[in-house]
């Protein structure tokens, strides 16, 4: 038996020894006691079942501030004796336990010998895609079409570094259309346009890459990159890294840490017998720089990024501003190889990012793309999407914390919040109203002064007598009632 | 979903206390004691929706067991101000002696 279990039966057990001792309990105190410690036992199973934010209102709200107002009332009113006088319906109590026993049973029984209740999972809801832009080129309309779409679904003028919102389509296969925005001209034959699966439940953004070269008959490609909305783990935020730059190399993003630490060592080396090896590269002014040793000793967050392979999903910790880079994978740790004396230092580096910051809750797609140029100049890097305000998705926090709760309550649950709000609002001023002691406006408060002051034992007599009140009516009085 | 503790155990603890609730409102004759098991019986089915919530990956039985929460404090306040404007006219809250509507 885990140890997870014995606590259950053990919290659990305890939780229904304390209703007992509630119900049988002859002090009203030692019953209000005794609840406080089912609630606090109810508040643990909240625990074990991951509901820590309803665990603590539980404790703060019912053991704190309810059973505070009950144990209040009881004292107030000095009802701790409740042995129950008037015993006429004696046979009520062994009844309506016996026939709470056999409702147990009756239900229990079949659930545990049965096999439990059927419960059906949580059914997954449509797939749902965005469309991002991250290819070399220009605007593009993007076109989906499928057997189970009864019209194509258009995306139009989708520029370079853009992406369309999460659209809900049903599941199937679809073939992905790029056109030019521009007189909107196919980018490829239709034989040739990428297809896409999506099943249910699956979130995908839709990444179109690559370039046209018609020369060489490489047309842009789509990558499917996975979402998720729900859940990274607590303090840290997820990243979805992909490669859509570099055919040739593999690529890693690395953590440089706060030094900023790509060291580039220069250095003399010789052979064994003294000689500097680098003969090409040292002159009289600079005689010793012979290699450039790259050391990142720092954390790596995505590596074997491929060009368009596979999206890596990492969690790394949040931060405001993480130095980053984009490496070149084959010159970690390791000496720049001799047959390139000058070192390819900076193209070793990819990318630098300072200042990128990583926030809990969020997943961040991080597409490493080639910016769109013109004319034949160096293809460069770009990441798509820099100041996170596009691609970025905000997840839901850990199940059951309050930042996940939070965010429900006051989103989807604003309505209902608000109509609670004014519900209490209600109760408090009806308990002002109930507890307000027996009112008597001003003017039934003079009568009655007035009615005292002439004929109060007149007024007894005859009110005893036929059963009604009398009322005398008197001139007001102009003396103050102090008087009296 | 696989539990350690499987939902079925949840719910048949919060049967229980809901049953155990139920016997305190039907056989008690104090109005707190009775209003103490409406307590427990609206605690035991806030349990039942944690679990299934669980059972889901569903945070809304979460929103329900607060709004439950939110309601019962409300109901608390008023009804113990009722048991007090009670025990102020009948100088008792024994619910035998308020029976108001004989039959």
């Amino acid at each position: 038996m885990g140890l997870e279990l014995a606590f259950f039966l053990a919290i659990g057990g305890l939780a229904v020894l304390f209703a007992v001792g509630m119900l049988l309990s002859e002090n009203a105190v030692h019953s209000a006691l005794f609840l406080i410690g089912n609630f606090g036992c109810v508040a643990m199973l909240f625990l074990m079942l991951d509901a820590p934010f309803i665990g603590m209102v539980q404790i703060v709200v019912y053991t704190g501030a309810i059973m505070v107002l009950f144990l209040f009332v009881i004292m107030l009113l000095g009802a701790e004796q409740t042995t129950d006088t008037d015993r006429r319906f004696r046979w009520l109590t062994g009844t309506a336990t016996a026939l709470a026993i056999a409702f147990i049973a009756a239900i229990a029984v079949p659930m545990v010998i049965g096999g439990g209740l059927v419960l059906p999972e949580g059914q997954p809801g449509l797939p749902q895609v965005r469309i991002v832009h991250g290819a070399n080129l220009d605007n593009l309309n993007v076109t989906l079409t499928g057997d189970s779409l009864e019209e194509p679904l258009v995306i139009e003028d989708l520029a370079f570094g853009e992406a369309s919102d999460f659209i809900e389509v049903p599941a199937g296969e679809y073939s992905v259309m790029l056109a030019q925005a521009e007189g909107n001209t196919a980018l490829m034959p239709p034989s040739m346009s990428p297809t896409i699966s999506l099943e249910a439940g699956d979130v995908f953004s839709v990444l179109a890459y690559g370039t046209l070269d018609t020369n060489t008959g490489s047309f842009p490609d789509v990558a499917l990159l996975p979402n998720e909305f729900v859940n990274t783990p607590d303090d840290e935020g997820r990243i979805v890294a992909f490669n859509a730059y570099d055919q040739e190399r593999t690529l890693a993003l690395v953590d440089l840490g706060a030094d900023q630490r790509v060291t580039v060592v220069e250095r003399d080396v010789r052979d064994e017998e003294g000689n500097v090896v680098y003969a090409e590269r040292a002159s009289e002014e600079d005689p010793l720089v012979a290699q450039r040793e790259i050391v990142i000793a720092d954390r790596v967050i995505a590596d074997n990024l491929t060009y368009g392979g596979e999206p890596v999903v990492v969690t790394y910790p949040e931060g405001e501003d993480y130095n980053l880079a984009v490496v070149d994978m084959t010159n970690f740790d390791s000496y720049i190889q001799p047959n390139d004396p000058q070192g390819s230092i900076q193209d070793s580096v990819v990318m630098r990012l300072t200042g990128y910051p990583i926030s809990t809750a969020t997943e961040q797609t991080f597409v490493i793309a080639t910016e769109p140029t013109t004319a034949d100049a160096q293809p460069r890097p770009t990441l798509l999407d820099s100041d996170q305000t596009v691609l970025l998705i905000e997840t839901l926090a850990g199940f059951g914390s309050p930042l996940a709760i939070g965010q429900i309550l006051f989103t989807d649950y604003l309505l209902p919040v608000n109509m609670v709000g004014f519900l209490l609002l209600v109760a408090l001023v009806g308990v002002i109203v109930m507890s307000r002691p027996a009112g008597l406006s001003p003017e039934q408060k003079r009568r009655r002064a007035v009615r005292r002051r002439v004929s109060r034992p007149l007024v007894n007599v005859i009110s005893q007598q036929t059963g009604t009140d009398v009322y005398v009516d008197v001139p007001r009085l102009d003396q103050p009632e102090s008087g009296d | 979903m696989d539990f350690v503790v499987p939902t079925e155990f949840f719910f048949v603890l919060s049967l229980v206390l809901f049953v155990l609730g139920a016997l305190g409102v039907l056989l008690r004759k104090n109005a707190i004691l009775v209003f103490m098991s409406v307590e427990l019986m609206l605690n035991s089915a806030n349990l039942a929706l944690v679990a299934f919530a669980r059972q889901w990956n569903s945070l809304n039985g979460h929103i329900f067991v607060f709004f439950v929460m939110t309601v019962a404090a409300a109901e608390v306040a008023v009804g113990l101000a009722l048991i007090v404007a009670i025990f102020k006219s009948k100088r008792s809250i024994n619910i035998d002696d308020l029976h108001q509507m004989e039959g």
